[in-house]
């Protein structure tokens, strides 16, 4: 039995279940969604290393599923972010969010194991699609938008991995994932815009930001776990060791802190921290020795746990106010203190905190890049770390729970939402107290220990001198309702000046022609009512318009006079004609 | 903020230090400077909050209705 199941791609289980859900009868569809992510966790704990799912499409040789540890881990966690948002879902009714999140955390899944990039395009494509129904299924007024530019990006993203796919085929005549790429190679950099695009990577990082503080609450939890650690596995995959990804993490690391300082929406400043922590996964796979990779392994993993986490109390916060921006929050502390304590687990993470998850993944990167002399870096990773505190673990709770605000708790969230975040806040407890149960599954053998008193001695100043700076400058901290302009403005602003020419032109003759026609047949209407009355008009005397335009049957009526003479006259004619033939 | 809280970040940040004074860890430059990370902690958050705030001024942040103009 065992041996069957396992040569079933996990990411068909997941797929099975976005197919099967809608015949589930209504009360059973929410516990439709635990399951299937449940199962397919089981079947990812079961796997074993190797290839199975050979496939041929057209002429090329495709590998369903490569199994090894580093694909396992990645999909564990995929799989449980799923089934914890399902938790966290569990009150939705909505079945086709739920299938949509099924497709998108098994096309996740679906990337992990991957034999070939062709496999790899498809499951990328289908998750963009999927997602993009996340964000378009949210509860703002722009979200439509937002979720449509999300999809156009992806699907341009999608191109250039693509066509770097296709380039890789005809340069080394295979398709197999089989290591690193060549850097030398347009294929490989192609590849690489692509990925960047899905691992957020600046300047192709303005969609993130764009629509993930948009997107439906529960939707937001899949979103913030998915697609981008999923681009993080295929830059381990393909392109470790690959130095520019070093200085574009670092980039990220610090470009997410700086926005996220000026963001008013709860879900934009978490949003940016999640491009921040990807730096720091992006540092990792460029610095690409077996500790940093580790790191970047255990950094995505940890990330997802606290990141959902967080991304569930900003979620509870707006659901029960029903406002999502921190000038409009504030003073919530003893209405929502279990949604609090609950965030603030996240925060510390995110954060660092020793014997929080993130502490035993984010110094493990750090010490990577200490280990190969990249001091600069090591530095700037830990000021993107004060970044993170300052926002995540300071602003925001403060502005939205502490502050004097007008935020009012209008209901009560749902029980099953504070389970999810319940269950999150444990295991990145677990996880930070017991690295070892991490450490265990990572993919490549380097021994680490961030147990260390240095380490304690860094972190606890850095922490409280944030803290007291934090505590100073705090008013200045106080965002107003304003937007902050990324990269999108290349796509999003040049609207006003392309819609004229592009869409208007093209409108205005249609606009025109349309109006031409309409004129035309209303001046055909006006002459067809009465006719008689117009060529009376035009040939014999002028009538008044009145005349023309209403049809007046006396008027048109010929007068008895020439009607009884007409008879006469013909009958004389008849006369005068049968007489003459006579 | 309450008195008492103050008083616990005093204590674990002088304790912090002394334990860095009687633990000395040469593994970057930065650890011959006692108590780097408590200047590097509190410029650095100053550094963030001003550097973001004035390139919002200059010309991040705009008004919510700008690309709907």
């Amino acid at each position: 039995m065992i041996s069957s199941l396992n040569h079933i791609p996990p990411a068909f289980v997941m797929f099975l279940g976005a197919v099967m859900l809608p015949f589930f009868p209504k009360k059973f569809r929410s516990i439709g969604f635990l399951l299937f992510p449940a199962l397919t966790l089981l079947l990812i704990f079961f796997l074993e290393d190797g290839d199975f799912g050979n496939i041929t499409f057209l002429k090329y040789e495709l590998l369903l599923c490569s199994v090894d540890h580093l694909g396992r881990i990645f999909a564990a966690i995929f799989a449980f972010i799923t089934f914890a948002g399902a938790i966290y879902a569990f009150h939705i009714k909505d079945t086709s969010e739920q299938v949509m999140a099924l497709i998108y955390g098994g096309s996740a899944i679906g990337v992990t194991f991957s034999g070939d990039l062709l496999t790899l395009f498809f499951f990328c494509e289908v998750m963009a699609i999927s997602s993009a129904y996340l964000v378009l299924s949210g509860e703002k007024h722009d979200s439509r938008k937002a979720g449509m530019r999300y999809l156009f990006v992806h699907l341009f993203g999608g191109s250039f991995l693509l066509a770097g796919i296709l380039l890789h085929f005809l340069e080394t005549g295979s398709l197999k994932i089989i290591g690193i790429l060549d850097i030398h190679s347009t294929a490989s950099w192609l590849i690489l815009t692509g990925v960047s695009l899905n691992a957020a990577i600046p300047p192709l990082s303005a969609w993130l930001s764009d629509s993930y503080p948009k997107a439906s609450i529960t939707g937001a939890i899949f979103l913030s776990a998915l697609t981008t650690k999923s681009a993080v596995y295929v830059l381990i995959r393909l392109f470790a060791g690959w130095d520019i990804l070093i200085y574009a993490g670092v980039v990220m690391a610090l470009y997410g802190v700086l926005y996220a300082v000026l963001a008013n929406d709860i879900r934009e400043i978490l949003a940016y921290h999640i491009i921040s922590q990807v730096g720091y996964m992006v540092v990792g796979v460029g610095i690409g020795t077996e500790l940093a990779l580790n790191g970047t392994t255990a950094h995505a993993f940890s990330h997802i746990l606290y990141k959902a986490l967080l991304f569930m109390g900003a979620g509870t916060l707006i659901y029960s106010t029903g406002s999502s921006k921190l000038t409009e929050l504030g003073g919530l502390s003893s209405s929502l203190r279990t949604v609090l304590m609950l965030y603030m687990v996240g925060a510390f993470s995110i954060s660092g905190f020793p014997l929080f998850n993130g502490f035993i993944s984010k110094s493990m990167v750090v010490s990577a890049a200490g280990e190969v002399h990249l001091e600069a870096v090591v530095l700037l990773l830990h000021l993107a770390s004060v970044g993170t505190l300052l926002s995540i673990g300071l602003k925001l709770p403060y502005f939205a729970w502490f502050s004097k605000g007008q935020g009012v708790c209008k209901r009560k969230p749902p029980i099953n939402m504070l389970i999810g975040m319940g269950l999150l806040s444990a295991f990145c407890l677990i996880f930070g107290i017991t690295p070892r149960f991490l450490y265990e599954y990572l993919p490549f053998n380097a021994v680490y220990d961030p147990f260390t008193v240095h380490h304690f001695i860094e972190i606890t100043q850095l922490i409280i001198f944030t803290f007291i700076g934090f505590w100073l400058l705090r008013d200045k901290l106080k965002s107003g309702s304003t937007i902050s302009l990324d990269t999108d403005w290349i796509y999003r602003r040049p609207k006003k000046y392309v819609m004229p020419i592009v869409i208007g032109s093209v409108n205005n003759f249609f606009i025109g022609a349309e109006n031409l026609l309409l004129s035309l047949s209303k001046s055909i209407a006006v002459y067809s009512r009465n006719p008689g009355a117009w060529i009376r008009t035009v040939f014999l005397y002028k009538l008044k318009k009145h005349t023309i335009l209403n049809f007046d049957p006396d008027e048109a009526r010929v007068g008895v006079f020439y009607t009884i003479s007409s008879i006469l006259l013909f009958f004389i004619f008849f006369m005068f004609t049968w007489l003459i033939t006579k | 903020m309450k008195r008492k809280y103050w008083f616990i970040l005093f204590i674990l940040a002088s304790a912090s230090i002394i334990i860095e004074l009687l633990m000395p860890h040469y593994e970057y430059w930065w650890n011959k400077i006692p108590a780097f990370f408590v200047f590097f902690g509190f410029i650095g958050c100053i550094l963030i909050i001003l550097v973001s705030k004035a390139l919002g001024k200059l010309f991040i942040q705009k008004n919510e209705e700008y690309y709907n103009d």
